[in-house]
C-alpha cells in the first residue's frame, strides 16, 4: 500500500495545510440570557429589548437556566471540562 | 389643632384612626415646613402635587375603614430609589434629568401599603460618601448645630436624616452600604435599620456595591422602624439575592422584654484615641441593658480592623462595574466626542464627581489583570474572615453593642480633602454589611457640644425582631428626646 | 503600593473615564495612598480560605426560558439623550 502524507511541494519546500474553524453559535434560547426578553430574529428596533438589557439604573440580572444547559450540553458534546462555579 | 409635624409615625397613624385629622392635613403641615427649610438642603426634588394626590387617596380609604398599614403617613425618599415619572439623579450630575418609567420594589411596597411621597432626599453622589458633601446639589446641613458651625448630618442617606430630625417627613427611606444609614442615623439623633442582606429587594435601587447594598429605614423611634421595615421588606424575584421568608409584623416583636438575652461586647471596637465620651457612652449602654436584665458577654471579633480595607477594595470594585452603564448612551447627561469612546470619555469625566471617579479607578485596579488575585480576591477571603468571627461570637451572644460612630457629627468641610480621614468615619458599621447582618443605631446622648451619639446594636441574620425588641428596651432607658433648635426656617 | 502616572491613565483608560494631564498627579497621589491603605490585608495568611463574595449562600435563583419581559420601545428611549425614531443616536462606533 502507498505511502499518503499531507505535505504539498511547494516552490521553496514541503507544506503542511493546517485548517482552523472559528465558529461562532449562539444558544438558541426563546429568550434571552439575563432577561425575559425575546430573541426572535427581525422585531423592530429596541422592541425586545427588556429594562434589564437596556441596563437602565437599579435593573438586576435573573440568569436563564436553558442558556447555562445548552452550554453544558456543548461542552460535554465536545468533551471539554465543565466547571461548577 | 397641634403641630402635626411633631408626630412620630405610630402617633400619627393613631391620630388618623381616631379622625383628628386628616391624611391631607398631615402632608400639608409637613410640606410647608419642607418649603420653609430649604437652608438644610435636604430635599433635591419637592414632589406637592403627587404628595396631595396620594394624601387625598389615602383619606378615601380612611373614610371608607380601609386603611392599609402606612395609610396616609408622608415620607421622604433617598434619590438613590427609582420613582416612577419622579425624576431619579443618584445625586450625580451623569444621571441629568433621568425619569425611570418604573418604580422601585421597596418604594412600591410603601405606596402600596399607602405611605405619602414629599419628596427625593439628597445624598452623596451613587451612595459614596460618609457625610453628603459629594452630591451634585451641593451638601445637606445638619440641623443640629454646635458653636454656630455648620455640621455634615452623616451619609451617604444625610438628606434622610436631616429631614427625619428636622421633621420635614415622619420617616425617610435610605441605603446602607458601609454605613450610610447607621452613621447619619446617629450623628442626627434619629433611628437607622440596616435589614439583613437579602430582607428588601434592590430591584430599582440605584447599585453601587451590589454584594453590601440594602435599604432600610431611618425614623424618630424603634416602633416607627419596625413599621417602615414590615412595608419595604419583601421577597422579590426580580432581584436574584432577595431571600424568600415571611415578613413578620415586626411591631409586634416590641414586648420590651430581653430578660436573659445574652449582650455580646466585641473587644475589638475599643479603638485607639477613642474619646472618652463615645467609651462612656458604651459603658452606660452596657449598664442600661444590664438592668433591663441582659446577660453581658465579652466578645471578640479578631479581623475588625481588616474590615475598612477589605471593603475600599470590595465596594468600589463591585461599583466600578455597577457604573460601567453610565456612558450616556442610553440615558442621561452626554457630552459629545469625537467617536463612541470619546463620548464615554468626556461623558463620564463631566458626569461623575472626584469621589466617584476615585472608588471607580480603586475599583478597575483592584479587578484588572496582574492585581486581581491580590486585592479583590484577598479581599473577599478577610471578608470570610469577618464573617466567620461573627458566626463564631454568636455561639456565645444573641446580639452584639457598640458605639455606631467614632465621633459626633464633625464640621462641613473639614474631611473633603482627605478620603482617608472620610473612610475613617464607618470603622464601625462596614463589618456589618460585609458579613450581610442586620444593625440599628438607637440615639443614645449628647455629647459635652450638645450633639448627638448613636449606640449601635447588631443581629444574627434575620434576626430583626430581637434587634429590634432590644433596641426598644435601648431606646427606652436612654430616653433621649433632645431636639435641634429650629434656626433654618425661613 | 504606588501607583504611577503611567498606571493612572492606564486605569482611566479601562475605566472608560477622561483626565487632563492636570488630573493625573493627583490622581496618582489619592489612588497610591488608599491603595497604601489597603495593604494591610496582605499581613493576614489567608491561605485555604474561601472567598465569600455574598452574604446570601443560597442556590442562585434563574428563569424558565419563557418571554416574559420586553415589548416597550418608548420607555426604553424615553429618556435617551439623542435617538433618531427606535434608534438610539451615538458618533461614529467603527473607522
Amino acid at each position: 500500500m502507498a505511502e499518503t502524507n499531507n505535505l504539498i511541494a511547494g516552490a521553496t519546500g514541503d507544506w503542511e495545510i493546517v485548517l482552523g474553524l472559528e465558529v461562532h453559535a449562539q444558544v438558541a434560547s426563546t429568550a434571552k440570557l439575563f432577561s425575559g426578553a425575546a430573541t426572535e430574529f427581525g422585531a423592530e428596533p429596541n422592541s425586545q429589548v427588556s429594562l434589564v438589557d437596556a441596563a437602565m439604573p437599579g435593573m438586576l440580572p435573573v440568569i436563564n437556566w436553558f442558556c447555562v444547559e445548552q452550554a453544558v450540553r456543548t461542552g460535554l458534546g465536545l468533551k471539554a471540562q465543565i466547571n461548577n462555579y | 389643632m397641634a403641630d402635626l409635624t411633631e408626630l412620630n409615625l405610630a402617633e400619627a397613624r393613631d391620630g388618623l384612626a381616631k379622625k383628628e385629622f386628616s391624611a391631607v392635613e398631615l402632608t400639608e403641615a409637613h410640606m410647608a415646613r419642607v418649603s420653609a427649610s430649604s437652608a438644610l438642603n435636604a430635599y433635591v426634588l419637592e414632589t406637592p402635587e403627587k404628595a396631595l394626590e396620594m394624601a387625598a387617596e389615602s383619606d378615601k380609604k380612611i373614610a371608607a375603614g380601609e386603611a392599609r398599614p402606612l395609610e396616609g403617613l408622608p415620607i421622604g425618599v433617598k434619590d438613590l430609589f427609582c420613582t416612577k415619572g419622579v425624576r431619579t439623579t443618584a445625586c450625580s450630575n451623569i444621571l441629568g434629568d433621568f425619569t425611570p418609567p418604573y418604580e422601585s420594589t421597596v418604594t412600591q411596597n410603601l405606596w402600596g401599603d399607602g405611605a405619602v411621597m414629599l419628596g427625593k432626599l439628597n445624598n452623596d453622589e451613587f451612595a459614596m460618601g460618609s457625610s453628603n458633601e459629594t452630591s451634585r446639589f451641593g451638601p445637606v446641613v445638619n440641623p443640629w448645630k454646635a458653636n454656630g458651625t455648620e455640621l455634615v448630618p452623616g451619609g451617604s442617606s444625610g438628606g434622610s436624616s436631616a429631614a427625619v430630625a428636622a421633621r420635614l417627613g415622619i420617616a425617610a427611606t435610605a441605603t446602607d452600604t458601609g454605613g450610610s444609614i447607621r452613621q447619619p442615623a446617629a450623628f442626627t439623633g434619629t433611628v437607622g435599620l440596616k435589614p439583613t442582606y437579602g430582607r428588601c429587594s434592590r430591584w430599582g435601587i440605584v447599585a453601587f456595591a451590589s454584594s453590601l447594598d440594602q435599604a432600610g429605614p431611618i425614623t424618630h423611634t424603634v416602633r416607627d422602624a419596625a413599621m417602615m421595615l414590615t412595608s419595604m421588606a419583601s421577597f422579590d424575584k426580580r432581584d436574584t439575592t432577595s431571600i424568600e421568608r415571611d415578613v413578620p409584623d415586626y411591631e409586634a416583636a416590641l414586648t420590651g422584654d430581653i430578660k436573659g438575652l445574652r449582650v455580646g461586647i466585641p473587644q475589638e471596637y475599643r479603638v485607639d484615641n477613642m474619646p472618652a465620651e463615645i467609651e462612656n457612652l458604651w459603658q452606660q449602654g452596657i449598664d442600661w441593658l444590664k438592668a433591663a436584665g441582659a446577660e453581658i458577654v465579652d466578645v471578640s471579633l479578631p479581623h475588625t480592623k481588616y474590615a475598612l480595607p477589605a471593603y475600599y477594595i470590595i465596594a468600589p470594585a463591585e461599583a466600578s462595574s455597577n457604573l460601567a452603564r453610565y456612558d450616556g448612551v442610553r440615558y442621561g447627561a452626554r457630552q459629545n466626542g469625537v467617536d463612541i469612546d470619546d463620548m464615554y470619555a468626556q461623558t463620564r469625566a463631566a458626569g461623575f464627581g472626584d469621589e466617584v471617579k476615585r472608588r471607580v479607578m480603586i475599583g478597575t485596579y483592584a479587578l484588572s489583570a496582574g492585581y486581581y488575585d491580590a486585592y479583590y480576591v484577598k479581599a473577599l477571603q478577610v471578608r470570610r474572615l469577618i464573617a466567620e468571627d461573627f458566626t463564631k461570637a454568636y455561639q456565645k451572644c444573641d446580639v452584639l453593642l457598640t458605639p455606631t460612630t467614632p465621633s459626633a457629627a464633625f464640621p462641613i468641610g473639614k474631611n473633603v480633602e482627605d478620603p482617608l480621614e472620610m473612610y475613617l468615619n464607618d470603622v464601625f458599621t462596614v463589618t456589618v454589611n460585609l458579613a450581610g447582618l442586620p444593625g440599628i443605631s438607637v440615639p443614645a446622648g449628647l455629647d459635652s457640644d450638645g450633639l448627638p451619639l448613636g449606640l449601635q446594636l447588631i443581629g444574627k441574620a434575620f434576626g430583626e425582631e430581637e434587634l429590634l425588641r432590644t433596641a426598644g428596651v435601648l431606646e427606652e432607658a436612654a430616653g433621649f428626646d433632645a431636639q435641634p433648635q429650629d434656626w433654618w426656617s425661613a | 503600593m504606588s501607583v504611577d502616572e503611567n498606571m493612572v491613565r492606564r486605569i482611566a483608560n479601562l475605566a472608560r473615564i477622561g483626565v487632563s494631564d492636570d488630573d493625573v498627579p493627583g490622581l496618582a497621589k489619592e489612588l497610591s495612598a488608599i491603595l497604601g491603605f489597603v495593604e494591610q490585608l496582605s499581613e493576614l495568611d489567608t491561605d485555604g480560605v474561601k472567598p465569600l463574595t455574598s452574604a446570601v449562600e443560597d442556590k442562585i435563583r434563574g428563569r424558565d426560558d419563557v418571554v416574559t419581559d420586553g415589548g416597550y420601545a418608548e420607555d426604553v428611549l424615553a429618556n435617551a439623550p439623542e435617538k433618531d425614531d427606535e434608534y438610539f443616536a451615538v458618533p461614529k462606533v467603527v473607522e
